[in-house]
């Protein structure tokens, strides 16, 4: 049986930047889905109907919503725990922050493409260590 | 080298645990210089880059010829539950979906200069606009892009743009309308 692909949320509110690295992502064989802000976000994971199993969440740390960016990765820890993190940010303090609750430190924005597709490989199979799965 | 063609190219020294000949992708390309990403049988990939001189060549001509671009269509919806499924079965038709979340958002990506053929919005919107200013818009500033107009609303039911569809809709009733007004353009 052939195993699904994993799927990425990515989280930005600008499109220019959200669209390319979405495609991008898909090209490397990925499921993206895609939320503007974190109200968004938390819509897709919260769902009942065609409820979506997301791996990896991608999101700016100054991504707009309700909650800011380091709220939403702790409800996520704590909600969805076999998700991975990845936080993307440029700001000292925000980079702080993300490091207490991600497994490492945040991504820098502008994204340089296959800085982002290296984190998500090393997260998933982090993640698949812990479970016992191989990775894909 | 047109993006999403496919070359097949002979590694010599490069990439030494990878000897044989493979089909790949190509993600960018910079003038005489390239990179890619090389995905091998084990699914492994590798970021590859060359220069034209002696690296490529002619010799090593494409034996696939290259793919068509496939069409560009922009969604214009503000509920994420409702964007990303027709987004998803848009793309399991072959087309590059963009996903705006309102019109501004829409409005701003088009004067970007990314190319769209079709924009498949809803007409009310959180934001500066709506999905009939929008469309007003992309009609005097893009009239070659399609667009097509959905409401649930009913007083916005009689609008008399010529491509409209009643919510709630089926994913089947918004691809195959997409797909023949793309294939007429």
């Amino acid at each position: 049986m052939q195993r699904r692909p994993p799927c990425i949320l990515l989280v930005d509110a600008d499109i220019l930047v959200r669209h390319p690295l979405a495609e991008y992502l898909r090209e490397c064989g990925y499921r993206v889905a895609q939320a503007a802000d974190l109200d968004e976000a938390r819509k897709l994971f919260t769902q009942r109907r065609r409820r979506l199993a997301i791996d990896v969440v991608l999101a700016d740390a100054n991504a707009p919503g309700a909650e800011n960016a380091f709220a939403f990765a702790a409800w996520v820890r704590a909600n969805r725990p076999g998700v991975e993190v990845i936080l993307a940010g440029s700001v000292d303090a925000a980079a702080e922050k993300a490091g207490e609750l991600c497994e490492e430190e945040p991504l820098s924005k502008p994204y340089d493409h296959q800085l982002v597709l290296d984190r998500i490989r090393r997260s998933l199979a982090a993640r698949d260590r812990v479970r016992g799965e191989p990775s894909p | 080298v047109a993006k999403r063609q496919s070359l097949r190219i002979d590694f010599e020294k490069a990439v030494a645990r990878v000897d044989h000949a493979l089909t790949l992708p190509v993600c960018r390309d910079y003038g005489v210089c390239g990179c890619f990403f090389v995905r091998n049988q084990l699914f492994e990939t590798q970021l590859v880059s060359w220069r034209t001189e002696g690296r490529v060549s002619e010799a090593m001509a494409p034996e696939l010829s290259p793919e068509e671009e496939p069409a560009r269509v922009m969604i214009v919806e503000d509920e994420v539950l409702v964007r990303f499924p027709i987004a998803e079965a848009l793309r399991a038709v072959g087309l590059e979906v963009i996903e705006a979340s309102n019109a501004d958002e829409a409005w701003s990506y088009l004067l970007s200069g990314q190319a769209v053929d079709l924009i498949f919005s809803d007409i009310q919107m959180p934001g500066t606009m709506d999905g009939l200013e929008l469309t007003r818009r992309v009609q005097e500033r893009f009239g070659h892009i399609i667009v097509v107009l959905t409401s649930g609303r009913r007083s916005l039911r009689s609008t008399d743009h010529p491509h409209f569809l009643v919510k709630p809709y089926r994913l089947g009733t918004v691809t195959a309308l997409i797909t023949s007004l793309l294939e007429k353009k």
